[in-house]
């Protein structure tokens, strides 16, 4: 591979963070004993993880809970140490916690507020004008346009405990969003929102990237958020990385086979599930067998043979081949254990 | 001067949300009143039955303790609200905005919350003091006078230091309430007057554990006169515990953990 | 409430506290070291500049044996100093969970309460004799099974009154939002006013007998002194009979405010 042209904004090699933790036994008598003695057991978060991100670029961190997603944005943006590993972002490494990277970047978490809860978004926003040392102008001018794209123009002057979680959530960004950072790590900002908020923050971060071009990385529970926002994606399992690479070629890797959903016609009756599926088991898996619908998992290479086949077979009424849905596959790389993939 | 500025920010701030709490701001005045009137009438039973403690009679006594209701006024004022929600800070992992803001974490936490309800009590004790040096019957120079003003001071600066150094523990013990209580049972070391310890105690007191320091030596300076000797002290014990901090401060940020959202 | 209950509350909090194993060794060592420590220079000093063998009735070595005392039992008797949980509840609104469990909230947090005390019990049943080995017990003082008797009395209706009284200051908190200014404030006067920053016996004559009507000598002055055999029985036993009224008269009072405080209670955050 051809080394980039200009360095990655945010590097990680073999990055690794390890946490001890105590057991303690249930009962009196556990309690008792760990008073002199504890059990402590070493729990490996993240694995040696190697990536960088480039500017413009936002790329998709995802895992299941305890992957390690957190762990690892935690310590590009400088908040924890890692065990083992380096990583630079911005030329800087993060822990050092260096004022002018400090400067240039943005942590967003979607589950711990940045903002005072007493008081307006504009006087938070005032002493964080204090902090970065914001220009006046160039301060007005960011408040002026984030506002206008996250319309919430008219809530600026209202008590932040008073606002929906939603509008929070958008006032949590023009904060981290003041000083216009050069490396953002949002850690995931649509959580516990609905679903009109959810776009609006998608749409958001997507025109963000598009005119200033931040190098960004993004954890999300909401296979959505991927899907909309990252068209490349870093997969944890286990606190090492299974997968880095574009989101479309997951697809292709993951899942060496296509859906092919056939519609039948209800008049002619005698086609039940169980004989649908009985009938077409040779040609591939069988996902969903209902009345009315069956739904197979066909190899890539067999795909006009089985629809052709299908169309034979059966009194259709419509038949679709598509791209099996990119969420379900992610989730299934998430959960499955011991790197049978790799 | 810009991290001058944050704080008249802060000072904004806080003024504008103790308002919320109408109650608190009386029960505080209150309490600290009460607070007030038992160190004032313990000295008062004590000297009931002697004449001189550690070679202070009662009005020097007095003096000594307003003494130290004032740095205990100016700590709940300036650190205390801080000081409180520290170890919380670091045990629910809520240092992480704090440590990717521009600006020196350790003065964002130290300072950021000053509580305005205690405003009161703060004219209230420097009320306390002023009537125990004017009831004094001695002579007290201006310059004596300046001199244990500098040195209470200095004695708040070593408590605010000294407090939270013991708290940091929260770094590294997770339910850390007995270490961090432990600073308030030393602290009593410096409700006295610090000539009663003998030995190597005093030793400790006026320099590891500089709780001497905080009222009892600004005391002994303006009733004896303050010697270079002893000035130098106070500023090398200063310096001391200072560094001693900013060595714990980093070296806990190595283990913060963060707990996990 | 069943005993069973009550027991599985206090088994549980106790649990709870168990947890805590560094801070549980250094709250009761190094605390103890130190609150004795500041008091036994302190009287030093002051019998040094009386010049008498006895100061307002004791000797150094007693008077350096009230205050281990007075802080032991003083413990016990306040319990753990998280005396703030009732009114947390009540303005945090995790009340609303206890007002649905079938059994009354006063003995429930009192047998939380209870359970707390423990890890105090433990301490002054460890450090009592070993205090009493290193310092040793003066000839003049005679402890007995019926002033040991009298002290664990004592020391239970302290535990009440204190628990009572700060119950009753807490629920203030139906009314007011913030009320650990209250609660400190108690204990600040409880310790000039009950003996432990000094004993009751340094106080002119008529502030003594003023003392003697109010909830406070019971917490330290009374428990100490009848371990000691400072008090006579009658003394003691006037004392007791005082604080016992005051545990009644608080108890009444803790409920009349409860039931007005519930009626308007709204259960913030639930």
């Amino acid at each position: 591979m051809n080394p980039p042209a200009t360095p990655a904004m945010i590097s990680a090699h073999r990055l690794s963070k390890e946490f001890t933790v105590h057991k303690k036994e249930p009962g009196l008598r556990g309690s008792l004993r760990a008073l002199f003695r504890r059990r402590y057991i070493v729990k490996e978060a993240v694995k040696a993880a190697s990536f960088e991100v480039n500017e413009g670029e936002l790329v998709g961190l995802v895992g299941a809970n305890g992957a390690g997603k957190t762990t690892l944005v935690k310590m590009l943006a400088g908040v924890i140490h890692p065990t083992s590993g380096a990583a630079s972002v911005l030329g800087y490494c993060p822990w050092e916690r260096d004022n002018r990277l400090r400067r240039k970047m943005a942590l967003i978490m979607g589950q711990k507020a940045s903002l005072w809860w007493d008081l307006p978004a504009a006087d938070c926003f005032l002493l964080l004008r204090e902090i970065y040392q914001i220009p006046r102008p160039r301060f007005e001018a960011t408040i002026e346009m984030l506002t206008e794209m996250l319309e919430v123009r008219e809530q600026l002057k209202i008590q932040i405990r008073r606002l929906s979680l939603g509008e929070r959530m958008k006032m949590e960004l023009v904060a981290a969003l003041l000083h216009e950072p050069r490396v953002v790590f949002l850690d995931e900002p649509t959580i516990g929102l609905d679903l009109t908020a959810q776009r609006a923050i998608r749409e958001f971060l997507l025109r963000y990237l598009r005119e200033h071009r931040p190098a960004m990385l993004l954890t999300s529970h909401y296979m959505e958020d991927i899907e909309k926002l990252c068209e490349r994606i870093i997969i944890l399992r286990e606190g090492e990385i299974v997968y880095d690479g574009p989101l479309a070629r997951v697809v292709a890797t993951y899942a060496p086979y296509k859906v092919v959903t056939a519609h039948l016609d209800g008049a002619q009756g005698a086609w039940s599930a169980e004989s649908a599926a009985a009938a077409l088991g040779g040609l591939g898996e069988v996902a969903e067998a209902a009345p009315g619908v069956v739904r197979l998992h066909v190899p890539r290479a067999e795909v006009a043979r089985s629809a052709a086949a299908v169309l034979r077979e059966l009194p259709v009424v419509d038949v679709t081949i598509e791209e099996p849905e990119i969420g379900a596959i992610i989730e299934r790389i998430m959960r499955e254990r011991g790197g049978a993939e790799r | 001067m810009r991290y001058l500025r944050l704080y008249l920010y802060f000072l904004r701030f806080s003024f504008s949300r103790s308002m919320e709490f109408r109650f608190d701001f009386f029960f505080r005045i209150f309490m600290d009143s009460v607070y007030y009137a038992v160190n004032l009438g313990f000295y008062g039973v004590l000297f009931s039955k002697v004449p001189t403690i550690g070679g202070w009679n009662f009005d020097q006594a007095v003096i000594f303790v307003a003494g130290y209701l004032l740095l205990d006024a100016i700590d709940m004022t300036v650190f205390s609200n801080n000081m409180w929600q520290l170890p919380s800070l670091i045990n629910r992992g809520d240092l992480d905005y704090y440590l990717v803001r521009p600006v020196s974490t350790l003065y964002f936490v130290s300072l950021r919350d000053f509580a305005a309800n205690s405003f009161v009590n703060l004219l209230m004790t420097i009320g306390i003091l002023a009537w125990a040096i004017a009831r004094y019957p001695g002579e007290l120079g201006p310059a004596s006078i300046a001199a244990f003003a500098v040195l209470l001071l200095a004695g708040c600066f070593l408590h605010y230091v000294l407090h939270i150094t013991f708290l940091l523990s929260a770094f590294w013990l997770h339910a850390a309430a007995g270490v961090q209580q432990l600073f308030y049972v030393i602290r009593e070391f410096s409700e006295r007057p610090h000539q009663i310890y003998k030995g190597w105690l005093r030793q400790v007191l006026v320099t590891v554990l500089p709780v001497a320091l905080f009222a009892s030596i600004p005391a002994h300076a303006l009733f004896d006169g303050l010697d270079l000797a002893l000035a130098l002290h106070v500023v090398a014990v200063a310096i001391g515990a200072w560094l001693l901090l900013v060595f714990v401060w980093s070296r806990g940020l190595r283990a913060y953990v963060s707990a996990s959202s | 409430m069943t005993p069973r209950l009550f027991w599985l509350v206090y088994s549980t909090e106790t649990r709870k506290l168990m947890t805590y194993r560094v801070d549980f060794w250094i709250t009761a060592v190094l605390n103890f070291v130190v609150s004795i420590t500041v008091p036994y220079f302190l009287w030093t000093a002051v019998f040094e500049s009386a010049g008498m063998a006895t100061v307002a009735g004791y000797t150094l070595h007693e008077m350096v044996l009230y205050y281990c005392l007075a802080v032991l039992l003083g413990r016990v008797v306040r319990g753990s100093d998280q005396l703030r949980d009732i009114s947390t509840d009540i303005y945090e609104g995790s009340l609303s969970r206890y007002l649905l469990y079938p059994a009354g909230y006063l003995p429930f947090k009192y047998a939380q309460h209870l359970a707390n005390l423990l890890p105090s019990v433990l301490q002054l049943a460890l450090l009592g004799p070993a205090i009493a080995g290193v310092i040793g017990l003066p000839a003049s003082v005679a402890i007995s099974w019926g002033s040991i008797f009298l002290a664990l009395a004592a020391v239970a209706i302290g535990n009440a009154l204190y628990y009572l009284m700060s119950f009753t200051l807490q629920t203030v908190a139906f009314w007011a939002d913030n009320i650990w200014s209250l609660i400190v404030m108690m204990r600040i006067a409880a310790s000039l006013l009950g003996g432990l920053l000094i004993p009751l016996s340094c106080f002119p004559e008529w502030a003594q007998a003023v003392l003697a009507w109010t909830p406070f000598p019971c917490l330290y002055h009374l428990p100490v002194n009848a371990l000691l055999g400072k008090s006579t029985f009658a003394q003691a036993a006037a004392g007791l009979a005082t604080s016992l009224a005051w545990c009644v008269l608080f108890f009444g009072a803790a409920r009349l405010i409860w039931r007005r405080g519930t009626l308007q209670y709204t259960g913030v955050g639930i």
